[in-house]
């Protein structure tokens, strides 16, 4: 409903009923003008707000606790430089602790696109992230997630399909493995690899029988995604196969100086035969296999770049902080991945360097290690 | 104490910022102590720079080459200092001269000799001249506009606007031709853009007619015609001539807008005392910096002198001497800070913004994107803008404190407090 007096000026004194009467045009102008002016002024300083009851709802109390100040402060900084890298640390660390995104941070952190930090970010946005959340479309993946995860496995899109896989594996591994070895052979190639991925969540000798058969997937995207999972199990037939070929590829010969047999020196003298595959061979085999041979510093006195690389996928596979701590001084492609292995009270023997990233992600986990957690 | 928050808000760009991050160190610092005025430290960089910072106006001086300020020397001390506060220490001389200069400097600066008033009577005559050919030119062209309706505006571009603020510019009225310019934005905006724009039109043309017969109102009041239009009074003069206010000045919060070459800060201050508010505008071309730090949230203990006018707003701070954080007084309703904006309104009618600090407010946005906030009395105002998440997010529809500049039909949010926490709001503009 507009104003008549704003009408008029919408339509033009020219054209307005007022322009009928004797008065010149020109004065009824500017006569308009002044008084639109005036009535302007009436109206700001005679405003008063449209009253309206509320009928919101307020955000829940947080179950999760808040972070501390001097926490708060830093996430302050990290977040707003929105390194997916370091989020991941924080999301991961928050969760840990039990503490909750603090408030001012939640938009930018809604913001975040990655699906991987989307899925650690839902367990630390609290009950303001999730209110937030509601009021705007773009933010719907943070409520979404708690459906059904039986029905996302039949009805989802493919990354719903995957998580939900993932879900049904935390409630029943046998079940949900079922369930996978019906809809395999439906799903093209890079499906099923995809798929395979889900079996990660409670891995264990049960899954053997499925993977061994996937090895022999006609698609090698297929292969690599089950010997991926195969290498995390050290009972498997395909660890104890690697291990032979290492065996082979890999010799000692005894060290027959004097120093060595009064005790100084190296216990053996490494002979590696080349080989494309070391790498990949040296990642699926026990870390414990290397060290029941000599301590790691002499593996590493003579290590080429394929066992350092073969090291590397293996302690990430296995988790081992003890060769983490080994390794980050000399790979750095994986550097942040073998970060993520050691625990926060072994942080202080990791030199970082002029690696600022890494600085960055140490002096984070501290923070968040020493936060109270009652 | 600052927090570290209110001190990467002073850095001048993100780069100083994400530098003084890095230098907040103690590996990099040698010598570094403090007392009851200044803060300073000895930085290891490609040479040792001196970094020292006064702690009542948080005005730094650094050796090094960087022409931002603070530098990121300064602003990574300020950082350590807020983690971990430097022990006092006896001040060294190279901090002791420098405060001893600044002081000299600040008492040299209110006795300078004014120039030639003949002169500028002359010029003054020419420039009014001009200004009310300036003026005539703009009452047809608003004449014009109503004449044939603002409706074709609607789908019109701003060129037309522009030119009429270039005009401006070149008749002397500076103030005015900014004014104008903002109002390119309105026609076929909101939906009460029409009524918006007759108002907006309506004001300046009640203040051509004002200028054409500036004798007649009472000196204060030919004070804000004259701003409004761009006359303007001289810092120096201000300084020497305004009226002034001691007060503690509680900083509610700045916006910078970017122009051609200049960059310019709107400052909103409240005294605790006094009830006054005060605007504070600094300017500052290309990467120069704003000669004074006014961080949201804090207090400074100062001077104010005010531009004369029938309601002073804006304002310099001609002393300022020592800072610290606060709690946020206010408004416990619109209706209060409306009825004070409607007594300065009557005073001076082309007042254009204000700032408001208002207690217990509830922000809402609706499923089409509108921000409003309530108060609690259940009125309901909008703000302005489209992203206001962060607000929404630190209030939970809980009540928070909100500090605002007011420009008579939205707020625009500037800072937020809750539960006594200060939070400066990023990503408003």
């Amino acid at each position: 409903m507009i104003d008549p007096f704003v009408r008029t000026a919408l339509i033009g004194i020219a054209r307005s009923e007022d322009a009928s009467t004797n008065t010149p045009v020109d004065a009824l102008t500017n006569d308009f003008l002044l008084r639109a002016g005036a009535r302007d002024l009436y109206l700001r300083a005679g405003l008063k707000p449209p009253r309206m009851e509320d009928v919101h709802e307020k955000a829940s109390d947080e179950t999760l606790r808040a972070c501390s100040p001097a926490l708060a402060n830093a996430l302050a900084e990290e977040i707003g430089e929105g390194d997916a890298d370091i989020l991941r640390v924080i999301f991961a660390g928050l969760a840990e602790k039990r503490l909750h995104v603090p408030h001012p941070l939640l938009p930018a952190v809604l913001r975040v696109r990655e699906r991987v930090l989307r899925a650690r970010a839902v367990a630390v946005i609290g009950e303001r992230g999730r209110w937030l959340a509601r009021q705007n479309s773009a933010w719907s993946w943070a409520i979404d997630s708690n459906a059904d995860a039986a029905t996302q496995w039949e009805e989802g899109n493919e990354q719903q399909q995957i998580d939900a896989l993932h879900a049904l594996r935390a409630i029943d591994a046998a079940n949900a493995r079922e369930r996978l070895i019906e809809r395999l052979p439906q799903e093209r190639a890079e499906r099923r690899a995809a798929l395979l991925g889900g079996l990660m969540t409670n891995l264990s000798g049960d899954d053997e029988e499925l993977l061994e058969q996937m090895l022999k997937d006609r698609s090698s995207v297929v292969q690599s995604a089950a010997s991926e999972l195969l290498a995390r199990l050290p009972s498997s037939a395909f660890v104890q196969r690697a291990q032979a070929k290492l065996e082979a590829l890999v010799r000692f010969e005894e060290n027959k100086s004097v120093w060595s047999k009064i005790g100084l020196g190296k216990s053996a003298k490494l002979v590696i035969e080349d080989s494309k595959e070391l790498a990949q061979i040296a990642g699926a085999v026990p870390l414990a296999w290397w060290t029941s041979h000599m301590p790691i510093e002499e593996w590493f006195e003579q290590a080429n770049e394929q066992l350092i690389e073969g090291w590397t996928i293996a302690t990430i596979r296995q988790r081992n902080a003890t060769w983490a701590n080994a390794l980050i001084q000399r790979d750095t492609k994986m550097i942040l991945a073998l970060l993520e292995i050691i625990p926060t009270n072994q942080l202080d023997e990791v030199a970082a360097g002029d690696n600022e990233k890494l600085q960055r992600i140490i002096r984070i986990r501290k923070l968040i290690a020493e936060e109270k957690t009652t | 104490m600052l927090t570290t928050d209110q001190i990467l808000a002073a850095a001048p760009d993100a780069q100083v910022a994400a530098a003084g991050k890095k230098l907040a160190d103690a590996k990099h610092w040698r010598n570094v102590g403090a007392d009851d005025d200044a803060l300073w430290g000895e930085c290891q960089g490609s040479a040792l720079y001196q970094v020292r910072v006064s702690l009542a106006t948080l005005a730094a001086k650094c050796t090094c080459p960087s022409r931002k300020f603070p530098c990121k020397h300064a602003v990574g001390l300020l950082l350590m200092h807020a983690q971990n506060p430097a022990a006092r220490a006896a001040r060294p001389e190279w901090v002791a001269s420098w405060l001893a200069m600044r002081t000299e400097t600040a008492e040299r600066k209110t006795a300078k000799a004014a120039p030639d008033p003949e002169g500028q009577a002359k010029r003054a005559a020419q420039r009014h001249e001009r200004v009310l050919e300036g003026l005539e030119a703009l009452d047809l062209w608003m004449l014009d506009l109503v004449r044939n309706g603002l409706a074709e505006l609607e789908t019109k571009g701003t060129a037309a606007w522009d030119q009429q603020a270039a005009r401006l510019v070149d008749a002397q009225a500076p103030a005015l031709s900014t004014r104008l310019r903002a109002l390119a934005s309105i026609a076929g905006g909101a939906d009460d853009w029409a009524e918006r724009l007759l108002g907006e039109l309506g004001r300046i043309a009640l203040l051509t007619h004002a200028y054409r017969r500036i004798d007649q109102l009472s000196p204060e009041l030919q004070a804000d015609v004259r701003t409004a239009i761009g006359w303007t009074l001289t810092e120096d003069e201000v300084q020497s001539t305004g009226e002034r206010i001691a007060d503690d000045w509680l900083v509610l919060g700045s916006i910078t807008e970017e122009g051609d070459r200049v960059r310019t800060q709107r400052t909103w201050l409240r005294g605790r005392a006094s009830g006054r508010t005060a605007l504070v505008l600094q300017f500052a071309a290309g990467a120069a910096h704003f000669a004074q730090l006014l961080m949201p949230g804090t207090v400074i203990e100062a001077d104010l002198a005010f531009w004369p006018s029938a309601w002073p707003q804006r304002a310099l701070i001609a002393e300022r001497r020592a800072q610290r954080t606060a709690n946020l007084d206010g408004d416990d309703s619109f209706a209060t800070f409306l009825d004070r904006n409607a007594n300065a309104l009557a005073k001076q009618p082309w007042l254009w913004r204000t700032g408001a600090v208002i207690r217990d407010l509830i922000p809402r946005v609706d499923t089409r994107g509108t921000w409003t906030v309530r108060d609690r009395e259940n009125g309901v105002l909008p703000l302005e803008g489209r992203d206001h998440w962060q607000l929404l997010a630190i209030s939970g529809g809980h009540p928070i404190g909100l500090t605002a500049e007011w420009d008579g039909y939205a707020l625009t949010p500037l800072a937020v407090v809750n539960n006594g926490v200060f939070h400066r709001l990023t990503g408003v503009r």
